[in-house]
C-alpha cells in the first residue's frame, strides 16, 4: 500500500499521526483536529500536561527514533480516525507485534506526554482505575494528629482528604487537561466479565466522581494524580474532562468484549510486520548492520510464515544476542538462536 | 464495584438508545461520525481511494462519496467486530499462486531429470492467516458458573465499619469483610494417552476459555493417566505423579472437568470408576468426551442419554437426578448402586451451558445429556480400535486397512493417506493437517488413530507406529499422483524440513539419488521410504530392494523387474527392517508389490488406482450412530469358543440367519448359547448400524422389544405394539432408516411364531438362539457343545486364579466341562476359596444325592450339584438371599428390574427377608452376595437381575410345596407392590411390559389376594391400550376362570373382570358371550353386595351389550335407570353419572331419538370439560358422540365444523394414529360428506379404513362401521364396483357378527342397495331395501329415521324402474313421517320433498311438483348452503340418494 501513495507524495494532509517516530516535546505537538461536537467537554479549570520526562520508557519501548514508517498505512489511518473521533481504539494482534508500543509512539509524535498506563488483570476493578482512597490512612493521620494537637495548638492543619486521595490512571487521564492524555489500556481481555461495561459508562460520559471529596466540606481538593510526584485539584468531587484522551486499549484477541464496547472502540488489528518494516524495527533498536542480521531476519520471517505465534521481542532478543561480542557461529549458538526463535504457541 | 454478576440495564445516562439497543444498527452518533471522519478526509483532499475490500458499500448512493477506510464498522457486526483487521491489498498474496502448486495431475517424474535438490514443482499452499485458534466460545456458557460467594481468604477493608469503630475507640483497628470471590475453582484433568496429543489444542483452549471466562477462581490443569490395570495416577506438571485425592477439597467448591478422548482402555476399567466417583463426590464433575458424538460409541466410554435435574447450586453429581431420556427409551440405571450419573459433554458452547445450568440450576431445571455412570463403566468394553492389529496372515494389513475404510469418514481417509507417509510424530501430525487438509478436525486424526492401524508399543518403549504392512496397504490406496503430492507436503513442512528431503529427492529420482544411510539413526524415515517406494514400485521397488540389501549386509539382489522381483520384494518386506535381529522374511505379500504392478513405470499409467480389493468390504458405515439395544451386559469372563464365535461370523457372511443351538446331547442348555451371540455382538458391535436384542421365549416380550425398536429407529407410529410391530418389519426388509443391522432372537423356542417376526429379506442379518433343535429345519444350526477341557481350565483359573492347573483339569472334569457349571465352580472358588479336593468331594456327594431323586435324563447334574453347594451355604450365611433368590425362580428368566424388590418395604414374606425388603443397604447386599456366588448376573445400566432358567429348574426341583406357595405369594405380593399406575398412560407402558413376563410365569393371575387380583386387572388393561389384544384377552379368561372358582360370582373384582372379558369378546369375537357374561355380571352386581357404582358399571356395560344385540330400547331403559340411580347417588357431576349418561346419550341415537341424545351428550362433554379438561379422552369421546347427536338432528354444517375441531384435539393431543383418534377421523367423514365436503369425506374414509384394517383386521367392529362408510364414499365417487365388492362384504361380515336383523346389517344393506341401484340392478336393491324396511320397522319400529331413510331407498327404487306412482306413494308416505319425527327443516324431509317433486313430475303434475321442487331447493338452500350436492341434485331434477351412516354403539 506504500507504494501507491508513494507517487503521490506526502502522505494525506488529514493525518496528525503519520508514525514516522519524530517527537515532539510536550505540549508541542502538531495540532489536534476539533473533536465532533458530540465529543467535546467542558471540564474545568482546564489545566496544561505535565511536563514529565518520560524519555526512558519511552525509548525502551520505542528504539531510537528514526524516520522510519512503523504502521501499515492504513493502520496509521485507523489511528487518526480514532484521533479525530475521539474514540478509543481497540488493537488487537498476535503477541510482540506492538500493540502497546503503539500508545507510546502517538503519545511521542504528539507530543502529548507521559503515557498513563493501565495494566489490566482479573481482579482490577474500574474505581481502582479512577482513584484509590487511604481511609484508614488519613484516619490514622488525623489520630496522630490530634494526639500531637493536645500539647499545643500548634497550628498545624489538620490532615486533608487530598492528601490519601490518588487517582488511578484512568481518572487522571479524565482530568481536564488542555489536550488530551494518552491512556493505554493494557490486555483488557484478562480483566473481570463486568469491567467493560462499567468502563464504557466512564467514558461515555468522560466525568466521574468522587463520593469522599463531594461530601468534604472543602470544595477544593488537592490530590495526588497517576503520574509521578504531580497533584492537582479537585473541584466538588467531581472530574469531567476537557479534552477527551486518546485511549489505546490492548487485547490479545481470545475474549470478546460486550457489543456496546466494541461499536464504540474503533478496531485495529495489527500484523506482523513485513521484512521491511522488520528490517527497521531491528535498526532503530540495534546498530547492528543488516548483513550480520540477514540470517536470522530470513529465519524469523520463514518461521512466522510456517505459522506459530512468534513475537518481535523474540527476533530483537536474538539480534542483540548475534551481534553481541563472543558469539559463537557454532551449533551451541544455533541452539540458542533456536530457543530465542521458539514457536511460543508450543509453550516449551 | 461489587463484584456481583448481575443482569446489566443498559445504560441510563449516558448514551441512550446507543446501548439500550444493542441490535448492531448504527445510531445516529456511528452515522455522525462517519460523517464527521468524511469531512475531515475530503478537507484534506484526499480523493482516489481505492477502496480495499471494504467494498460492502451499505449505503451506495449515502451522500458521502469515497467513505473513508478507517471509519468502519459503524454497523460492528456482533460475531467479528474486534478481529477483523482492516484489509488491505497487501496482506501477502498466496506465493506460488502461478507456481501450479494445486496441480494434481501433474506428472511425477517431469522433473526427474534435474536431480536431487532441483526447485520443487509443488509448493505448499501458504497458511491461509495465521492460523489461529479457532475459539470454541465456551467462554460465555462457563460464565454462568461464575455466581460469587464470600471468600473465605480473601478479605479487604470494611471502610464503614472501619470508620465507625475508629470514630468511637479511637484505635483505627482495620475491620475486614470478605472478598466476593466467584464460588468454583476449575481443575481440567486431562486424560494423558496417546491419541490425547491429537487434541492438545483443543484442550488448550478449553484451558483458555474457561481462564477468559473470569468465571473461577482459578483454572488448574492437571494430567491424569487412566489405566486399564491399577487407579488412576496423577501427573503434574513438573513430573510429580499424584493420586487423584489430592485435588479434592473439602468445601465441595471445585469443579472437576475431565478431558478425554475415551479411547484409552482405562476407561472401561476399575481405575476410571474411582477416579470418577471420586471426583464426583467431590463436586460437580464432567467428562468432555473430545470425540464427536458418531465416534463415540467406538470408543471406550459410550455415553447414553439421559434426562438429568439439578438438585441445586453447585450439588455434587450423586444428587443429580438421573431419568430417561424420554418416556421409552431404554430404562436407566437404578442410582443407589453407588453408580453416579456424570455428564458427558462436547466441546461446544450449547453442551457447556446445559451443564452450566444443572450445576447453578435450583431443583426442576432438567436437560438431557449423554451420561456415563461412574461405578458401572468397568463392565463397558475397551475400544477395539486401539488393539493393536494381528497381523498374521498375507492379506491381514490389507484387511486391518480394508476395516479402517470402511468405517472412516472421507477426511480421516485423506488424511490416513498422508499419515502413511510421515513419521507418528504429533506435531508433524498437525502440521501436515492444517497445512494440507485444513478443513479436518482432530478428530478425524483421531479417527485415524482409533482406526485399528497403529501398534502402540511398537518398539517396546512405548513409541506408536502404523503395524507392519499398514503404511503400504494405506499407500496402496491412494494413487501415484496423491502419494507424489503427499510426499513434497512433506517435504516443504516446516517441522519436517531437512528429513523428508532426501525421501523427495529419491521419489523423483529413484536409480541416483544417494541411498539413506542405513545406519542412521532416522529409521522412522527409513521405513517410510520403503513404504513409499515399495507403493510406487517400479523402479521404485528396486531401489527399495537396494536400500534393504543395504542393511541386511547382503548384495543387491536382482535390478529387473519380472518374475524375479517378486521373491526379492517378498524378503524384503516387512519386519525384516530391523537390522539388528535376522532377517527373517514376512510371510505376507504386500499388495502392492504384485509383480505386474512393477511394469507400470511409464507416466501415462501414472495415475492408475493402485488397486486394493478390501477383501472383507461387506459394510459401510453412514457414520450414523449406531442403535443397540436390550443387549445383556458384556460377559467380562467370556473364554474360548474362538471357533464358534468364528463360524456365527462366517454363517453371516454366507446367510442371513445363525442359529446358535446346544449340541444334542446337551439339550437342557447351560451350553452358553446366549454367551455366545452376546460376545458375537460386542466383537462387532462396529459392523452393524442396528443392533437389537430380542429375548423371544414369549410373544409379549418380542411385541415389546420390537415396540421399542419402533421408537428407537424413529419410525411415527405410536407406542401401540400392534402398529409398530409391523412398521420395524417393514423398516428392516426396506433397510430404511437403516440397512445393515443384526437382530438377535433369543431363547426363540417357538419357531413359527419367531419367525412370522422376522423381517424377510432385507440388508440385515439374524442369529436366534433356542434349546430348540427343530430350527435344524428352518436356519442351519450351530451346534454349541460343552467346553474343550483348556477352556474350562481357562475359565476356571481365570474366576480363581490361584488354581493350579491340575485341580482344575480336575474340577473340569467333575463338571463335565459345562460351561454354566464351569462359572459356577469358579465363582464358588474365587468366593470361597475352598480346597479343590474338598470341593470335589462336596460336589460328588451332591451328585449322588441328585441322582438319587431320579431326575430326567436331560437334568443338569452337574450344574444342578455346583449350584447346590452354593444355594447350601447361601441357606446358613444369608437365608436372606437364599429366599430372595427363590422367589426370582418363580419369575421369567427375563431380566428382573430391581425396582421390583425395592418396592418390597410393605410386604410380608418371612423374619429373614422382610428386613431385608425394607433396607436398601441389606438388599444390595443380598444381591452382591448372589452375584458373587454368580448365581444372578447384575446389569447395573438397566438396574436388572437375571438367573439363568436351569437355575430356576434347579431351585424350583429343590422347593418342597409349601415353601413354593410361599415364595410364590411373596413374588406376587412384590409385583403387585410394583404396580406401576394406571395401565391407560403409554408413559408407563415400559414399566408394565418389564413387569409383564413374570407376570405371567409367576401365575400371579390365579393369586387370590385382593391387591394382586387388582393389579392383575391393571395389567389387563394395560395390554388392552398397549394393542396385545389377544394377551389381553386371553390373561383376562385365565384370571376370571381362576377368581370365579376361588370367589365365586359374587366378589367385586370377579364381576369387574367379567365385565372387561365381555368388552374385549365384545370387541374381538364373540358378542354372545360377552353378553351372557354381562348379564351375570349385572344379576350379581344386583342380588350381591357390591357397590353402588360397581352396579351401575354393570347396568350400562349390560347396556352396551344389549345394544350390540340390537335391543336399543332395552339399552335405553337400563342406561335411564343407571343414570337416574347415578344422578340419585352421586349428583349429576360424579364420573360415574357420567359413564352411565354417555351410554344412555348412546343408547338414545341408536333409538333415534338425536335431539334428546344430543341434550344429554352436550351436558355430560360439558361435565366432563368442567371435570377432566377439555383434551381428556373422555370429553373429547363425548364431543365425538355430540357431533353425531348434532349431524342425525339435522345441523349438517354445524356438525361438520364441531368435530373438525375436536378431530384437530384428538390429533394434538393423541396423535394421528392413537385408535381414538382414527374413530373421531371416521365421524369427521360422514360429518364432512353430509356437509357437502364428499371429496374430503372420501379420502378421510380410505386413510381411516387403510389405519383400522392395518390394525385390527377386516372383521373388527371399527373397522366394519368404515367400510360401510367407505361402501357410500365410493358410490358417492362413482367408483361403483369396489363400492359393490365392499358392500357385499360389509353385509356379509356384519351378518355373521351382528345377526340378520341388527341394525347395523340393516343399514349396510340399504347403502349395498344404493349403490346397486346406481348400476343398474334396480331389483337387487330393492330385495335388500325391502328387507331392510321390513326388519328395521320390526326392531327399531316405523318411525326411526332409519326406517325412514331405508323406505326413501325403496320410493327410489321405484322411480329408477320409472314407477312414479309407487316411488310418490312412498314418498308422500314417509314425508309427513319425517316431518314430524326429524322436523320440517330437516335435510332428510327436505331431500324427501325434493324427490318427491320429480315423482310428480313424472306423473306429469309439474304444478305441483314445481311448487314442491321450489320449497325443497329454497330449504335446502336454507340449511345446507348453494353449493351442496342434494341442494343442486334437487335444482336440475336429479334423484336424491340417502345412505345410513354407523352409529357407535
Amino acid at each position: 500500500m506504500t507504494e501507491q501513495y508513494g507517487a503521490a507524495g506526502a502522505p494525506p494532509a488529514w493525518r496528525v499521526f503519520r508514525a514516522v517516530g519524530h517527537r515532539a516535546p510536550v505540549g508541542e505537538g502538531p495540532r489536534l483536529p476539533e473533536p465532533p461536537r458530540w465529543r467535546r467537554f467542558a471540564g474545568g479549570p482546564v489545566q496544561p500536561l505535565p511536563d514529565l520526562d518520560d524519555t526512558r520508557t519511552a525509548e525502551r519501548r520505542l528504539g531510537e527514533a528514526r524516520d522510519l514508517v512503523q504502521l501499515r498505512d492504513e493502520e496509521i489511518d485507523v489511528v487518526n480516525a480514532a484521533i479525530l473521533l475521539r474514540r478509543p481504539l481497540l488493537v488487537t494482534g498476535p503477541p510482540g507485534v506492538g500493540k502497546s508500543t503503539l500508545a507510546y509512539l502517538i503519545a511521542q509524535e504528539l507530543g502529548l506526554g507521559r503515557v498513563l498506563q493501565w495494566g489490566i488483570v482479573s481482579r482490577t476493578t474500574l474505581s481502582g482505575g479512577l482513584y484509590s482512597y487511604d481511609a484508614i490512612g488519613r484516619a490514622q493521620a488525623i489520630a496522630a494528629w490530634r494526639a500531637g494537637a493536645d500539647g499545643a495548638q500548634s497550628g498545624e492543619p489538620a490532615p486533608r482528604m487530598g492528601d490519601f486521595l490518588t487517582l488511578g490512571p484512568l481518572g487522571t487521564a479524565l482530568l481536564p487537561y488542555e489536550q488530551p492524555r494518552v491512556l493505554l489500556i493494557d490486555e483488557l481481555d484478562k480483566c473481570d466479565v463486568d469491567l467493560p461495561h462499567d468502563l464504557l459508562h466512564v467514558m461515555e460520559n468522560g466525568a466521574y466522581d468522587v463520593p469522599e471529596l463531594m461530601r468534604s466540606a472543602d470544595p477544593e481538593a488537592s490530590v495526588f494524580t497517576d503520574d509521578p510526584g504531580q497533584r492537582t485539584t479537585v473541584l466538588r468531587g467531581r472530574v469531567e474532562c476537557h479534552a477527551f484522551p486518546i485511549v489505546v486499549i490492548t487485547s490479545n484477541g481470545e475474549r470478546e468484549f460486550p457489543l456496546p464496547l466494541r461499536r464504540r472502540c474503533l478496531p485495529l488489528e495489527l500484523r506482523l510486520p513485513s521484512r521491511e518494516q522488520l528490517v527497521a524495527i531491528v535498526s532503530s533498536h540495534l546498530h547492528g548492520s543488516e548483513d550480520v542480521v540477514r540470517p536470522l531476519l530470513d529465519q524469523f520471517e520463514r518461521r512466522v510464515q510456517d505459522g506459530g505465534t512468534h513475537s518481535v521481542d523474540q527476533l530483537l532478543n536474538a539480534v542483540q544476542l548475534v551481534t553481541s561480542g563472543g558469539f559463537q557461529h557454532n551449533s551451541h549458538g544455533r541452539k540458542l538462536v533456536e530457543l530465542l526463535l521458539r514457536d511460543l504457541a508450543k509453550g516449551r | 464495584m461489587t463484584g456481583l454478576p448481575r443482569e446489566r440495564a443498559p445504560d441510563p445516562s449516558g448514551s441512550g438508545e446507543a446501548t439500550g439497543v444493542d441490535d448492531g444498527a448504527p445510531d445516529w452518533r456511528d452515522l455522525a461520525d462517519s460523517a464527521w471522519l468524511a469531512a475531515a478526509w475530503l478537507a484534506s483532499g484526499r480523493h482516489g481511494l481505492p477502496e480495499p475490500q471494504q467494498a460492502e458499500a451499505d449505503h451506495p448512493d449515502a451522500p458521502v462519496e469515497h467513505r473513508p477506510p478507517p471509519a468502519p464498522d459503524p454497523q460492528a457486526r456482533p460475531d467479528t467486530p474486534s478481529s477483523r483487521p482492516p484489509l488491505s491489498p497487501s496482506a501477502p498474496l498466496p506465493r506460488g499462486a502461478d507456481e501450479e502448486s494445486h496441480d494434481l495431475g501433474m506428472p511425477l517424474f517431469h522433473h526427474a531429470s534435474e536431480g536431487p535438490g532441483a526447485e520443487p514443482v509443488f509448493r505448499l499452499p501458504p497458511l491461509p492467516a495465521p492460523a489461529g485458534p479457532r475459539p470454541l466460545r465456551l467462554a460465555r456458557a462457563l460464565r454462568a458458573l461464575g455466581r460469587r460467594v464470600p471468600s473465605r481468604t480473601a478479605h479487604r477493608l470494611d471502610e464503614e465499619r472501619t470508620a465507625e469503630h475508629g470514630l468511637s475507640d479511637g484505635l483505627w483497628i482495620p475491620y475486614l469483610r470478605p472478598e466476593r470471590q466467584p464460588t468454583f475453582d476449575l481443575v481440567l484433568l486431562v486424560d494423558d494417552t496417546l491419541t490425547m496429543r491429537v487434541w492438545r489444542g483443543t484442550v488448550r483452549r478449553i484451558a483458555d476459555e474457561a481462564t477468559q471466562s473470569g468465571a473461577f477462581r482459578d483454572v488448574r490443569t492437571v494430567r491424569v493417566s487412566v489405566t486399564a490395570a491399577g487407579p488412576a495416577v496423577l501427573r503434574w506438571q513438573d513430573g510429580r505423579t499424584g493420586d487423584p485425592r489430592e485435588l479434592f477439597d473439602g468445601s465441595g467448591r471445585r469443579i472437576f472437568l475431565v478431558v478425554t478422548d475415551g479411547l484409552g482402555a482405562g476407561w472401561a476399567a476399575d481405575g476410571a470408576d474411582h477416579l470418577l466417583t471420586g471426583l464426583a463426590r467431590g463436586g460437580p464433575t464432567a467428562l468432555v468426551h473430545l470425540l464427536p458424538p458418531y465416534l463415540r460409541h467406538r470408543s471406550s466410554l459410550y455415553p447414553f442419554r439421559a434426562q438429568l435435574g439439578a438438585a441445586g447450586f453447585g450439588r455434587a453429581n450423586r444428587e443429580l437426578t438421573c431419568g430417561p431420556a424420554h418416556p421409552l427409551a431404554e430404562p436407566l440405571p437404578a442410582p443407589d448402586d453407588g453408580a453416579v450419573p456424570v455428564p458427558v459433554l462436547s466441546a461446544h458452547p450449547a453442551s457447556f451451558t446445559a451443564w452450566a445450568d444443572l450445576v447453578t440450576g435450583e431443583p426442576g431445571v432438567r436437560h438431557t445429556l449423554p451420561v456415563v455412570l461412574a461405578g458401572t463403566l468397568a463392565k463397558g468394553a475397551p475400544a477395539p480400535g486401539l488393539r493393536t492389529p494381528r497381523i498374521d496372515g498375507p492379506h491381514a494389513a490389507a484387511a486391518v486397512v480394508a476395516r479402517f475404510l470402511g468405517l472412516a469418514s472421507p477426511l480421516a481417509r485423506h488424511l490416513a493417506l498422508l499419515l502413511a507417509v510421515i513419521p507418528l510424530d504429533f506435531d508433524l501430525i498437525e502440521e501436515l493437517r492444517e497445512r494440507a487438509v485444513p478443513e479436518a478436525g482432530p478428530d478425524h486424526v483421531a479417527e485415524v488413530m482409533m482406526g485399528g492401524l497403529i501398534d502402540w508399543d511398537h518398539d517396546g518403549a512405548g513409541h506408536p507406529e502404523f503395524a507392519d504392512g499398514v503404511r503400504e496397504s494405506l499407500l496402496a490406496t491412494g494413487n501415484r499422483s496423491q502419494l507424489a503430492h503427499a510426499v513434497d507436503l512433506l517435504a516443504d513442512l516446516h517441522t519436517g524440513r531437512g528429513a523428508a528431503a532426501p525421501l523427495r529427492a529419491a521419489v523423483r529420482d529413484p536409480e541416483r539419488t544417494v541411498l539413506p544411510d542405513t545406519a542412521s539413526p532416522d529409521r522412522p524415515w527409513l521405513r517410510i521410504e520403503l513404504a513409499v517406494l515399495r507403493a510406487l514400485s517400479g523402479p521404485h521397488a528396486r531401489r527399495a530392494a537396494r536400500i534393504m540389501a543395504g542393511i541386511s549386509g547382503g548384495t543387491p539382489v536382482t535390478r529387473v523387474g519380472g518374475p524375479g522381483a517378486k521373491s526379492d520384494i517378498r524378503g524384503l518386506h516387512g519386519e525384516g527392517l530391523v537390522p539388528d535381529s535376522t532377517t527373517e522374511p514376512g510371510d505376507d505379500v504386500p499388495p502392492t508389490a504384485r509383480p505386474e504392478t512393477t511394469e507400470h513405470t511409464d507416466a501415462g499409467k501414472a495415475d492408475t488406482t493402485m488397486d486394493l480389493k478390501a477383501p472383507e468390504h461387506r459394510f459401510v458405515r453412514s457414520g450414523q450412530p449406531k442403535i443397540m439395544g436390550n443387549v445383556p451386559p458384556k460377559n467380562p469372563n467370556f473364554t474360548g469358543r474362538e471357533i464358534l464365535l468364528e463360524a456365527v461370523e462366517e454363517q453371516l457372511r454366507q446367510k442371513e440367519t445363525a442359529a446358535v443351538l446346544p449340541h444334542a446331547l446337551h439339550g437342557m442348555g447351560g451350553v452358553g448359547k446366549s454367551q455366545i451371540a452376546i460376545e458375537y455382538v460386542y466383537r462387532h458391535s462396529t459392523e452393524y448400524n442396528v443392533i437389537w436384542w430380542v429375548p423371544s421365549e414369549r410373544e409379549s416380550l418380542i411385541l415389546a422389544s420390537l415396540a421399542e425398536l419402533a421408537g428407537r429407529l424413529g419410525l411415527n407410529t405410536g407406542p401401540q405394539a400392534n402398529t409398530a410391530v409391523p412398521a420395524v418389519q417393514e423398516a428392516l426388509r426396506s433397510g430404511k432408516p437403516y440397512e445393515n443391522w443384526l437382530l438377535i432372537f433369543d431363547n426363540a423356542e417357538d419357531i413359527d411364531a419367531v419367525r412370522s417376526y422376522f423381517p424377510s429379506g432385507g440388508p440385515g442379518k439374524i442369529i436366534v438362539t433356542s434349546r430348540n433343535r427343530d430350527w435344524e429345519r428352518v436356519a442351519t444350526p450351530l451346534s454349541v457343545d460343552v467346553f474343550e477341557r483348556e477352556e474350562s481350565i481357562a475359565l476356571l483359573q481365570r474366576r480363581a486364579p490361584d488354581l493350579s492347573s491340575e485341580d482344575a483339569f480336575r474340577l473340569a472334569k467333575a463338571l463335565g466341562d459345562l460351561p454354566l457349571a464351569i462359572e459356577q465352580a469358579g465363582a464358588w472358588h474365587a468366593a470361597t476359596g475352598m480346597p479343590v479336593a474338598e470341593h470335589l468331594e462336596l460336589l460328588a456327594r451332591r451328585r449322588l444325592e441328585i441322582l438319587d431323586l431320579d431326575p430326567n435324563p436331560d437334568y443338569p447334574v452337574p450344574v444342578a450339584a455346583a449350584w447346590n453347594l452354593s444355594l447350601d451355604r447361601l441357606a446358613e450365611d444369608h437365608p436372606a438371599a437364599r429366599q430372595l433368590l427363590e422367589i426370582c425362580s418363580l419369575m421369567a428368566p427375563e431380566p428382573i428390574p430391581l425396582n421390583l424388590l425395592r418396592g418390597g418395604r410393605n410386604v410380608e414374606i418371612s423374619p429373614e427377608l422382610d428386613p431385608v425388603l425394607r433396607d436398601p443397604v441389606l438388599l444390595a447386599r443380598a444381591t452382591r452376595e448372589l452375584s458373587k456366588f454368580s448365581l444372578i448376573r447384575l446389569d447395573h445400566k438397566r438396574g436388572t437381575l437375571q438367573m439363568h432358567r436351569l437355575m430356576q429348574n434347579v431351585l424350583a426341583t429343590g422347593l418342597d410345596e409349601a415353601a413354593e406357595a410361599r415364595m410364590r405369594k411373596a413374588a406376587h405380593q412384590l409385583l403387585a407392590t410394583a404396580k406401576p399406575g394406571e395401565g391407560a398412560s403409554p408413559e408407563l407402558w415400559p414399566t408394565y411390559q418389564a413387569l409383564l413376563p413374570h407376570v405371567q410365569a409367576s401365575g400371579a393371575v390365579r393369586s387370590s389376594d385382593p391387591w394382586v387380583r387388582d393389579f392383575i386387572y391393571d395389567v389387563v388393561y394395560f395390554l388392552y391400550y398397549w394393542g396385545a389384544h389377544e394377551t389381553s384377552m386371553s390373561m383376562a379368561r385365565e384370571a376370571w376362570t381362576a377368581w370365579q372358582a376361588q370367589s365365586g360370582d359374587d366378589d367385586i373384582l370377579v364381576i369387574r373382570m367379567a365385565k372387561f372379558l365381555a368388552l374385549m369378546l365384545r370387541k374381538f369375537g364373540s358378542p354372545e358371550e360377552a353378553m351372557r357374561l354381562n348379564e351375570t355380571a349385572l344379576e350379581r352386581s344386583r342380588a350381591g353386595h357390591v357397590p353402588d357404582e360397581e352396579l351401575i358399571g354393570s347396568m350400562w356395560q349390560m347396556a352396551i351389550a344389549q345394544r350390540y344385540r340390537g335391543d336399543f330400547d332395552e339399552a335405553r331403559a337400563l342406561d335411564e335407570e343407571a343414570v337416574a340411580m347415578a344422578r340419585r347417588l352421586f349428583g349429576p357431576d360424579d364420573p360415574e353419572t357420567l359413564h352411565a349418561a354417555h351410554s344412555l346419550g348412546i343408547s338414545l341415537r341408536c333409538c333415534g331419538a338425536f335431539p334428546e341424545a344430543r341434550a344429554i351428550d352436550e351436558e355430560t362433554a360439558r361435565q366432563f370439560d368442567l371435570l377432566y379438561g377439555p383434551t381428556n379422552g373422555l370429553t373429547l369421546n363425548s364431543l365425538n358422540g355430540l357431533a353425531i347427536d348434532v349431524r342425525e338432528s339435522g345441523d349438517y354444517r354445524g356438525a361438520h365444523i364441531l368435530q373438525e375441531s375436536t378431530y384437530e384435539t384428538y390429533v394434538s393431543n393423541f396423535g394421528p394414529d392413537n385408535a381414538a383418534t382414527i374413530k373421531a377421523a371416521r365421524e369427521l367423514a360422514v360429518c364432512r360428506r353430509r356437509a357437502g365436503a364428499v371429496a374430503e369425506a372420501r379420502e378421510l374414509t380410505e386413510d381411516t379404513l387403510v389405519r383400522f384394517t392395518e390394525r385390527y383386521g377386516t372383521e373388527y367392529g371399527e373397522t366394519l362401521a368404515t367400510q360401510m362408510n367407505a361402501v357410500v364414499d365410493r358410490r358417492i365417487g362413482g367408483d361403483l364396483a369396489r363400492s359393490r365388492e365392499l358392500g357385499e362384504k360389509n353385509v356379509a361380515r356384519y351378518r355373521a357378527v351382528f345377526g340378520e336383523n341388527h341394525a347395523s346389517t340393516l343399514s349396510s344393506l340399504v347403502n349395498l342397495a344404493a349403490t346397486l341401484r346406481a348400476q343398474g340392478e334396480v331389483d337387487a336393491a330393492e330385495r335388500h331395501d325391502v328387507e331392510a324396511v321390513e326388519q328395521f320397522t320390526a326392531t327399531v319400529g316405523e318411525r326411526h329415521p332409519f326406517t325412514l331413510t331405508a323406505r326413501l331407498g325403496r320410493a327410489n327404487d321405484h322411480y329408477a324402474r320409472l314407477g312414479f306412482a309407487a316411488a310418490r306413494a312412498v314418498d308422500e308416505a314417509v314425508l309427513p313421517l319425517l316431518t314430524e319425527v326429524a322436523g320440517p327443516e330437516h335435510p332428510l324431509t327436505l331431500a324427501c320433498t325434493a324427490n318427491l317433486a320429480l315423482d310428480l313430475r313424472g306423473l306429469g303434475e309439474t304444478a305441483q311438483a314445481d311448487q314442491l321442487q321450489a320449497d325443497a331447493v329454497e330449504g335446502l338452500t336454507r340449511v345446507l348452503g348453494a353449493e351442496h350436492p342434494w341442494r343442486m341434485a334437487a335444482q336440475v331434477h336429479q334423484r336424491i340418494e340417502f345412505d345410513i351412516a354407523p352409529l357407535p354403539l
